[in-house]
């Protein structure tokens, strides 16, 4: 019975189709597993520890000495390199390979007996903003730390109930929670992205060949023959074989290179399955769309490739849309990715229900929408290479 | 080396270039429409007005100056009130706000009987930029506080004003963000990103370009024009690129870089040629690479996915020496990693000469590197040709019996 049904016919030759195809090896299973380890090892340590930083200490007296041990008792810096002049500082990062330099004054502990302002410059190598905010945050904690010391030192000979100290000199408590990414651990905070944009792009630079190369081929009349003219059939069949290789990749992705950066999915798998399969099928129809419309295959995948390569720039990701001119955040607006990984991290990282992603899911929807449209423009224009009368089909 | 040879090499893979309306994609409206849109996109260079949403529970003259003063900074706008932490939670779950600062009750009686006073900052840090922004933001203006409680003490403990203020803050801070000081998103990106989108659609275009000569037969025809000699072959087939990108790359120093109000402190020609060794290491590599191929849709596929993993093994996000030591190896193998730091170090920082001199020697090394492996792979494939040829004559005069 399912032997004889069109869809199934047609499933059982695309699945065959696509495992002979040298393209979809490379797409769904070689590229994958090189791509996706070699990013996660690239952050593999997931926070920047003991990042390398010089002191300049031009007053080396008890109070600057402590300040250094400040700096090196922190987990973020290592002090690796002590400066004896201040024309150091100007090539330390090159020279020294620090990324950040500390510069005690003169007279630094005397100037604070005497109550004079004193003042420690910090350099930070900012060409890369990674250590320059991760230095910046760190310069601040440490030296707030060494002067509300020094202020509670200040304060309490001057007859001031202890109980009011802390008040006294840190009025305001900030008592942070911080959701999402707890760890600050960068493979979780990447890799996720970066991998779900190239689920995305890989399963619609796939699709985009699905019809056109059956053209190519001249394998299109077998494969109609098989559907017996039913050019749903042939769509549906497609689809499920796609679906069928699609999941196998998102397996791969959450269910080996997850566990082995140790990535944690803190939302409910289920939710996050039914999110991925409408993406899937977003990406597979819109790929199928345009692989109908654009008879050359090659056209086709440069159009792909040109609408699927700035999708994680234009997401949102590590530049926020709303800092963007207005029409890249309506470029951002028409890739699917930018709807998914909204939907995908209000999921996995913040555990939330269903219904948050509703708006998502429409927008989703109407990219659904758009791929079908695009389907029915292929089949409108190309109608002569699709629907194939009888004598031709038989030949 | 036979100049007319070349030439006509030259002329040939032009002739291909805008035959192929791919290639022709690629290399003449890939580069620019990239430009574009990538460097648009940063081009305000750093985010502003980070939505937070408030939970104000003590609803105090204290409460609301404090929350003024956080609203004031430039990176973070309060666009939500909500009334309840649970209630603004769903706001952060909807994405609405990034942030939450809740003011519990007893703020301002705290406040004044000089006891500390928490309130809670929730961070959606799915983001790290804007989650870093809220924070750097709150702690700045809860010091501000710290200050002014500290000089109010000890102005109540009849020191004059403009001792407590100093009384009160024994040691500041100045942060110097060195190279780009605001420490901003698009100065830190951009210059990489721009040589990436040549570096990529270079590769791409020309592994279309030599795996359509692969599949046409037209590569043992190139060999047969250049007379078998490899310098005059793959002058004339990469010489085109190096044209059309050493034109592209005085569009990215002369007009993209001052557009994007990027700086160039190091001397100009320097610049230049040290981009042209960099180029021509690439053509070679990519040529080398590309020989590989026998479809122009592999090709691409396969190019089109190296641009992630390509620029951030350079170490362009993340300390090189914080990476696996085979990491780090490949790294040092792409001509792109050396020419990053070379960017970095004399447009940028506008360094001396002998602090980059490492980058331009390894640079050079890579040049040779892939000059030899594609002279290798010339004389392999040429050789293989060679074999064809008799094999296929065979053929025919079997066929022909």
């Amino acid at each position: 019975m399912l032997k004889n049904w069109p869809v199934y016919r047609v499933f059982k030759r695309e699945m065959l189709r696509l495992a002979r195809l040298k393209s979809a090896r490379n797409l769904f299973i070689i590229i994958p597993l090189v791509v996706f380890l070699l990013l996660g090892s690239i952050y593999y340590k997931g926070a920047l520890r003991e990042v390398p930083v010089a002191v300049y200490d031009n007053d080396n007296s008890t109070l600057s000495r402590t300040y250094i041990r400040f700096l090196e008792s922190s987990p973020n810096l290592k002090v690796t390199h002590y400066l004896s002049s201040s024309d150091a500082i100007e090539n330390a990062f090159v020279e020294k390979g620090v990324q950040g330099v500390f510069y005690i004054p003169k007279d630094f502990h005397k100037n604070i007996l005497k109550n004079v302002p004193t003042q420690i410059r910090i350099y930070t190598n900012s060409t890369n903003i990674v250590f320059g905010n991760l230095l910046y945050k760190t310069a601040l904690q440490v030296t707030q730390t060494l002067s509300g010391a020094i202020v509670a030192k200040r304060i309490a000979p001057l007859g001031i109930n202890p109980n009011k100290i802390l008040g006294t000199v840190l009025p305001i408590n900030i008592n942070t929670r911080v959701l999402g990414n707890p760890q600050y651990n960068y493979v979780y905070y990447l890799l996720p992205g970066l991998t779900t944009v190239l689920l995305q792009m890989i399963i619609f630079l796939a699709a985009a060949r699905a019809f056109n190369l059956e053209w190519k081929n001249n394998t299109y009349q077998e494969l109609f023959t098989l559907a017996r003219g039913s050019i749903p059939s042939m769509i549906l069949g497609k689809y499920f074989a796609f679906m069928v290789y699609s999941l196998g990749l998102s397996g791969l992705t959450f269910a080996i290179i997850f566990p082995i950066f140790g990535i944690p999915i803190y939302g409910n798998i289920g939710s996050l399955l039914l999110l991925l399969l409408l993406f899937i099928t977003v990406s597979i129809i819109m790929g199928f769309g345009l692989s109908l419309m654009v008879k050359d295959e090659i056209i086709a995948l440069d159009a792909a490739i040109f609408y699927n390569s700035p999708a994680f720039v234009f997401s949102g990701f590590t530049f926020p849309i709303w800092a963007m001119p207005w029409p890249n955040t309506v470029y951002a607006e028409i890739i699917p990715y930018t709807h998914f990984l909204t939907a995908f991290l209000k999921l996995y990282q913040l555990d939330t229900s269903l219904n948050f992603i509703l708006p998502e899911v429409l927008k989703l929807l109407l990219f659904l929408f758009c791929g079908i449209l695009m389907i029915a423009i292929g089949l409108l224009i190309n109608r002569k290479s699709i629907f194939l009368s009888p004598k031709t089909a038989a030949l | 080396m036979n100049l007319r040879l070349i030439l006509t090499l030259i002329i040939k893979e032009a002739e291909q270039v805008i035959k192929d309306h791919s290639i022709l994609l690629v290399l003449f409206i890939a580069p620019i429409l990239y430009f574009v849109m990538m460097g648009s996109t940063y081009i305000k260079k750093d985010e502003e007005k980070v939505s937070v949403g408030v939970v104000d529970m003590d609803l105090t003259k204290s409460s609301k100056s404090f929350l003024n003063k956080v609203n004031a900074t430039q990176k973070v706008d309060i666009t939500h009130v909500y009334n309840s932490l649970p209630e603004a939670k769903i706001g952060m779950s909807k994405f609405e706000i990034q942030g939450i600062i809740s003011i519990p009750r007893d703020f301002e009686k705290k406040l004044k009987k000089n006891e500390s006073s928490p309130i809670g900052l929730i961070l959606n840090n799915t983001k790290f930029l804007s989650s870093n922004d809220i924070n750097k933001a709150v702690n700045l203006v809860t010091m501000d506080y710290a200050l002014e409680s500290r000089q109010k003490y000890f102005e109540s403990k009849g020191i004059n004003p403009t001792f407590a203020e100093i009384k009160a803050n024994p040691i500041t801070t100045q942060v110097n963000g060195v190279y780009n000081p605001t420490n901003n998103y698009g100065n830190f990106l951009l210059p990489a990103l721009l040589v990436l989108i040549l570096h990529q659609t270079l590769l791409i275009g020309l592994s279309e370009s030599i795996a359509s000569d692969r599949k046409k037969g037209l590569m043992k025809v190139g060999f047969e024009t250049s007379k078998n000699n490899f310098l005059t072959y793959i002058t004339g087939k990469l010489g085109f690129h190096l044209f059309l990108y050493s034109a592209y790359l005085l569009f990215t120093f002369l007009v993209a870089f001052p557009y994007f109000d990027l700086p160039i402190k190091g001397d100009f020609l320097t610049l230049i040629f040290v981009s042209l060794v960099f180029f021509m290491a690439t053509l070679l590599y990519g040529w080398f690479i590309s020989t590989f191929f026998s479809s122009q849709a592999v090709a691409m596929e396969i190019m089109a996915f190296t641009s992630y993993p390509v620029f951030l093994v350079t170490g362009i996000t993340w300390s090189i020496s914080d990476m696996p030591l085979f990491l780090q190896f490949i790294s040092n193998l792409l001509p792109l990693k050396p020419f990053f730091v070379f960017i970095k170090r004399h447009a940028i920082m506008g360094v001396d000469a002998y602090l980059y001199s490492h980058e331009v020697i390894q640079l050079l090394l890579l040049l040779l590197l892939g000059y030899v492996a594609a002279f290798l792979r010339f004389r392999y494939l040429q050789k293989k040709s060679m074999q064809i040829k008799p094999m296929v004559s065979g053929t025919l005069d079997q066929n022909g019996i």
